[in-house]
This record gives C-alpha cells, sequence and structure tokens, in this order.
C-alpha cells in the first residue's frame, strides 16, 4: 500500500512537471534557471535542451523538439516505457532484460555526444540546442 | 524447472536518464554506470554485487537530484540578484 501511494506520487509530480514545462517555454521562464553546467563552463552537456525539447513535444513541434536535443528525444520514449512499467504496473522486467552492453553503448552515447556537440564547425554544431 | 527465477533487483535506469540530462550530468553518469553493472552483475548471478551497485545507483541519483535542485535555487537567487541590480541600476537613471 506505501508503495502503492510512492508511486502515485511520483506520477503526480510527473504530471505536474509536464503541466509546468507546457505552460511556458523554459527560456521564457524566470521560474526555471538557466543550467549552472552551462553558466560555470560555457558547454552544452549531452542534456542541455532537454526542457526545451519537452516543451516542445509537449507543444508537438517535434522538428524544434529536435534541433533542441535530438538525444533526448530519442531516449525520451524508452524512459516513458520504463517509467511506465515501474510506476503503473510495478515491475522491473523490461529494464532488467536490457543487455549490459546496450548499457554501455547508452553511456559512451551520452559522453560522446557531450563532446562533440560542442565543436565549433559544421556538423557539429547542428547537434548543439539552436 | 524450465524458467529461472526472477530476482527482483531494480537498476534504476529511468531515473539515472531522466538525471542525468535533466539535473546534474557529472553526477548522472555514475548512476548510468552502476544501473549498467546491475543488469550485468545479475545475468552473472552475483546477486549479492547487484544489490550493491543498485544501492549506489540509487545513492548517486538522489545526490544528482538534490544537487540539481539546490543548484537550481542558487541559479534562480543569483539571476533574480543579477535582475534586482540592474533594476536598481536603472532606477538611478531617473
Amino acid at each position: 500500500m506505501r508503495l502503492i501511494i510512492s508511486r502515485l506520487i511520483v506520477v503526480a509530480l510527473i504530471g505536474a512537471a509536464a503541466f509546468f514545462i507546457w505552460q511556458k517555454a523554459p527560456e521564457q521562464n524566470r521560474a526555471i534557471p538557466h543550467c549552472p553546467v552551462f553558466q560555470l563552463t560555457g558547454f552544452h552537456c549531452s542534456g542541455c535542451g532537454s526542457l526545451r525539447a519537452v516543451h516542445s513535444l509537449l507543444h508537438g513541434d517535434f522538428a524544434r523538439a529536435w534541433t533542441m536535443n535530438p538525444l533526448t528525444v530519442m531516449l525520451l520514449p524508452l524512459i516513458a516505457v520504463l517509467a511506465a512499467e515501474e510506476l503503473l504496473l510495478g515491475r522491473h522486467r523490461l529494464t532488467q532484460q536490457i543487455r549490459p552492453a546496450y548499457l554501455w553503448i547508452l553511456l559512451a552515447t551520452f559522453i560522446i555526444f557531450g563532446i562533440i556537440r560542442n565543436l565549433p564547425f559544421y556538423p557539429f554544431t547542428c547537434l548543439a540546442p539552436h | 524447472m524450465s524458467e529461472e527465477t526472477p530476482v527482483n533487483v531494480p537498476n534504476y535506469l529511468w531515473q539515472s536518464i531522466v538525471v542525468t540530462i535533466l539535473c546534474c550530468l557529472p553526477l548522472g553518469i555514475p548512476a548510468i554506470i552502476f544501473a549498467a553493472k546491475v543488469n550485468g552483475l545479475v545475468a552473472q548471478g552475483n546477486i549479492a554485487e547487484a544489490q550493491e551497485a543498485s544501492r549506489k545507483a540509487k545513492m548517486f541519483c538522489w545526490i544528482s537530484l538534490g544537487l540539481g535542485i539546490v543548484g537550481g535555487i542558487i541559479q534562480i537567487v543569483l539571476q533574480l540578484g543579477v535582475i534586482g541590480a540592474a533594476a536598481a541600476a536603472e532606477g538611478m537613471n531617473y
């Protein structure tokens, strides 16, 4: 029972977060801070543009979401499926069936994407939020 | 027994990805590493170490989320400070 309640709370929080991101563009919303990592280093990390991408997706603008962060756009379906399994069904079967090799590839993708999107020349400039 | 007994060791994979892309990349990466380790260790049948990796993945997720929230709050305060200072400077011009 306690587990079900905590799962419901997480679902409610995700819903509230989605509404918050949907109702106003993150770059115009003063309640959403600029990323401290970007402010400190000037680099786009592999997550940079994720909020703007999610905002665009919630408004059905796939193309803009893609220009903000293609990796986030590609990972969102995976996150949604795994989160739905855990939060709605209360099991972890899918996430545990993923082969370790794929998870290491995912990790490498994160790191490589985080590096190449900071390269200041075409075509890598397409990978930075723009 | 044709099917092996399922061992339930949560790997916190989706939580790790979420905190990595939304909160704090430097701490999200170790969370993904430990999430990846869980599946490998379970596959090897090393449940004790899998549970240890699971615990660490969870810990890094929470630290990353916490840092993301704290960093965000500090950033908002700094931004408000800058806006306040700019407004004050503007006020002096009149």
